[in-house]
């Protein structure tokens, strides 16, 4: 079961990322790529194709604050959910699929999509008939061409977890009729080969063996798969085939799927020891121990190796060569005894030991950790290694991921706001200093003298304008001149009476006069003028009080220094606060690992002493089968007679080069032997 | 087949039943473990969820916050790229100049030209300006139809005002010219 749910999890999450790929996809494709409407919407999309969900999701929250992406209709609440559910927020993403649905206004599409991921929730908590019923709330007709090969996918991924086989038959049949030739959806491998697995589980091998075939059946595409996975799934396939057919006592045909198997990756031991297994039914005993051989080379902390070991010496005792064979049970006695220490010391050091820095996960959020040179060195590695392919080990790692990131993030934070709080602080320091500057400068007073000289102003002008003094607002230097000389010649003539003559007098009238008439005529004018001057004189100078109060205002409330200051304090506390919330949870984790490593261990070493077992019994039982004459069963002259073929890596079994990144954790690998082996029982 | 054989391979595969019981047993053990693992992870999983999701809450403030510090409105300056197609250049690297002065740089990866090619944008600067006249000039570096090396810019001249400025450089596809042509957009906001 735990391989079943191990493969579950790893096929409901290729489901979400294709899923989500392809909505985003679509929603890309139904504008010209440039014409964004909104660029939140388009940096959204480049941090989400390149999986970084933190920052996508970072600028929509940013977007939807200041009111929302414009002009991209639903397409940012189905991201947002989209996302949501690959950052493994799954709440949160029902919650917004299901706020689409409740809206009656929306359009099939977004109504499809919305089913689709909540079926695909559901499918991820292994609620088959709720993610059964949402899919089929989805409205097929209407959807889009991918969307319906998802929701196949789905279907038929659902009807397996159902053991609804037939069910799952017909839904695959319907993807491939549906997807036509040219697609290059890679759904019809995965389905093939979880459909197989679970005709496995259920007994039925031939048939499953017909469906892995069908994984290796269609010629390397260049664009359904990449090269390395589409091989890595080619392996498996060939594996569990070869296994199955084990299981139907199909030696011939079992051996066949094995050689189909690089020899390069993981898997590989697998087939190694099938291969060996193969031959072994055909009394090829010397076929069976090549691969054996081949495998006691690698490290005996996989249980392949540790079976090999075992199945080694028996092999030699059916080819009679019973020293050999003896040799070879004492070999694996001391190896299991070593391994045996090596996993209690293992066990010891976890006690102790910090996984987290073990994990290296940090160095990379996207880095194969477990290939970190250091971490080889590791005592404890080659377990965890084990671990690693497991499903449930590495959501956990992913989950740590997720955690370690989110630290670094606040991280990065806190080092900033520590800059920002010292460069709030010094435009604190440089506002005071302004403030000191307008101290000494004394604006105020400055502006109060303006004030009261424009209040002198305003009262003259009051004069002028009462009094009609149209002498007051002569301007020109030769008018001011000639109104001075006049208004002094006028006065003379008046002082000196009769000693000036008539003619005289009437002359400095005139001038008088004259002047006067002139300066009568300019009078309103100039008065408009002058008090239009006033007026612009009165609003600037309010302008500059204005202006004053304001910087004064700055200065004494600063407005865009203290609230900000409040801002970065609260922003430091909220972080320390995450960061603990943050730490807590790590430990949790990790202390939930470290429990997981123990039982591997435990399990490990559960197996290798059932293993050293077997092997003492078999020492034990050629020790009492012992010829009568005394001969002895190990000579040590006579083993170069015996020596058996020897096996260059890579003969028989190996045809490409390549790297499986599909882990050795599937139910069919496993439910084949484990099937056999029950029957027998 | 012989009845001796016949017996070899029943032995045999009693012998490769006991080993593959023995693993399968434990195997069984081990799915035990899981399955109670799996109902303590499920509260796990939830506070996991709800920090992310507190969070980003935090994150997206301390974004504004910082944009409102370093970059208030009536001075900031935004440049964004994105590519429409991008069949006719195979993006390395793009440099953005203000007035002469470099202000950005990018080299670019498969990934993020990929995101781009998707249609994805990227932002590539957020900045301060001073009000008045500036030039803005970016050059693009890459790979060319018939796998050339392709080296262009593109420039604006910016009249900076009170109001922020958005630029968004376009590389696009001229399938008229069968070659990449560069622009820039001015963004109203």
């Amino acid at each position: 079961m735990a391989t079943v749910a191990a493969k579950t999890l790893r096929l409901s999450l290729a489901a979400a990322t294709l899923s989500v790929c392809s909505l985003a996809a679509e929603a890309a494709k139904k504008e010209a790529l440039s014409s964004v409407a909104d660029l939140s919407y388009g940096v959204t999309l480049y941090h989400y194709f390149q999986n970084d969900y933190f920052n996508a999701l970072s600028e929509l929250y940013v977007a939807k604050e200041r009111g929302g992406i414009q002009g991209h209709s639903d397409n940012p609440a189905i991201i947002e959910g989209g996302i949501s559910l690959a950052f493994g927020m799954h709440n949160t993403a029902s919650d917004l699929f299901n706020e689409l649905l409740a809206d009656e206004s929306k359009p099939t599409s977004v109504k499809n999509a919305a089913w689709l991921n909540l079926s695909k929730l559901a499918y991820q908590r292994s609620q088959w008939s709720t993610a059964a019923q949402s899919l089929a709330n989805l409205d097929a007709e209407n959807a889009s061409h991918l969307v319906n090969i998802e929701r196949l996918a789905l279907q038929t991924n659902i009807h397996i977890h159902q053991d609804n086989l037939q069910a799952a038959e017909d839904s695959l049949n319907l993807l491939i009729e549906s997807k036509g030739k040219k697609d290059p959806t890679a759904w019809p491998y995965y389905l093939h080969h979880n459909l197989a697995s679970a005709y496995g589980r259920n007994g039925n091998f031939s048939q499953a063996i017909s469906h892995y075939q069908s994984v290796y059946a269609a010629d390397l595409t260049e664009y359904s798969l990449e090269p390395d996975l589409q091989l890595a799934l080619r392996d498996k396939a060939h594996t569990a085939a070869g296994f199955s057919h084990l299981a139907l006592n199909e030696y011939e045909a079992a051996q066949a799927e094995f050689n189909q198997v690089r020899l390069v990756d993981g898997l590989s031991n697998q087939a190694l020891l099938g291969s060996g297994w193969a031959a072994y039914g055909q009394e090829v005993y010397g076929d069976a121990i090549r691969p054996w051989q081949e495998l006691l080379r690698r490290s005996l902390f996989e249980p392949e190796v540790q079976e090999a070991s075992l199945a080694l010496p028996f092999a030699y005792e059916k080819m009679g060569a019973q020293g050999e064979a003896l040799l070879a049970y004492l070999d694996a006695e001391n190896t299991y005894e070593s391994e045996l220490d090596r996993i209690d010391t293992a066990t010891r050091a976890l006690s102790d030991i910090a996984l987290l820095p073990l994990l290296n996960i940090e160095v990379d959020r996207n880095s194969n950790w477990l290939n970190t040179p250091e971490l080889v060195e590791a005592p404890i590695i080659n377990y965890l290694q084990r671990l690693v392919t497991r499903n449930q080990f590495q959501a956990r790692v992913q989950e740590l991921r997720d955690m370690q990131a989110l630290i670094e993030e606040l991280t990065v934070w806190e080092q900033k706001l520590t800059d920002y709080q010292d460069l709030n602080q010094a435009r604190t320091e440089q506002r005071a200093q302004q403030d000191l500057e307008i101290q000494n400068r004394d604006y105020d007073t400055l502006i109060q003298t303006l004030a009261e000289q424009k209040a002198t102003v305003d009262t003259e002008i009051s004069r002028i304008r009462s009094e009609e003094d149209y002498f007051a607002l002569a301007t020109d230097p030769d008018t001011l001149d000639l109104i001075k000389r006049a208004k002094r010649s006028k006065a003379l003539a008046e002082k000196a009476g009769d000693l000036v003559s008539p003619r005289k007098q009437a002359q400095a009238k005139l001038y008088w006069g004259i002047l006067y008439w002139q300066q009568s005529q300019n009078f309103h004018d100039n008065l408009w003028t002058l008090e239009q001057q006033r007026d612009s004189l009165a609003r600037e100078i309010s302008t500059v009080k204005d202006s004053f109060d304001r910087v004064m205002d700055a200065s004494h409330n600063a407005p865009d220094i203290i609230p900000m200051q409040q801002r970065l304090d609260q922003a430091e506390a909220d972080i320390a606060q995450k960061q603990d919330n943050l730490t807590q949870l790590l430990a949790t984790i990790e202390n939930e690992l470290r429990t997981e490593l123990l039982a591997e261990l435990e399990q490990q070493k559960l197996r290798v002493r059932f293993y050293l077992a077997e092997t003492k019994l078999s020492i034990a039982r050629l020790y009492d089968t012992r010829p009568i004459d005394g001969d002895l069963l190990i000579d040590t002259n006579e083993q170069e007679t015996h020596s058996l073929p020897e096996v260059s890596p890579g003969s028989g079994n190996s045809d490409i080069n390549g790297n499986s990144i599909i882990d050795d954790d599937t139910s069919a690998l496993d439910s084949a032997p484990q099937e056999e082996g029950s029957d027998d029982a | 087949m012989s009845a001796a054989s016949v017996s070899v391979i029943n032995r045999s595969r009693q012998f490769a039943s006991a080993i593959l019981l023995g693993a399968s047993l434990l195997l069984g053990t081990s799915s035990a473990t899981f399955a109670q693992d799996s109902e303590n992870s499920q509260s796990v999983s939830d506070q996991i969820e709800d920090l992310k999701k507190q969070v980003l809450s935090l994150n997206r403030d301390l974004l504004i916050l910082e944009e409102e510090l370093l970059y208030p409105a009536n001075s900031q300056v935004a440049v964004y790229l994105s590519m429409d197609v991008g069949e006719f250049f195979e993006l390395d690297a793009v440099k953005v100049h203000i007035d002469d002065k470099l202000v950005a740089s990018e080299l670019y990866t498969e990934h993020q030209v990929d995101a781009l090619f998707r249609g994805g944008v990227q932002r590539l600067y957020l900045g301060n300006l001073k009000t008045g006249d500036h030039r803005l000039t970016a050059f693009f570096t890459g790979i060319g139809p018939q796998g050339r090396e392709y080296k262009r810019a593109a420039e604006v001249s910016i009249n900076k005002e009170t109001e922020g400025k958005v630029y968004e450089l376009k590389i696009v596809d001229s399938t008229v010219k069968l070659q990449p042509v560069f622009e820039i957009k001015e963004w109203q906001l």
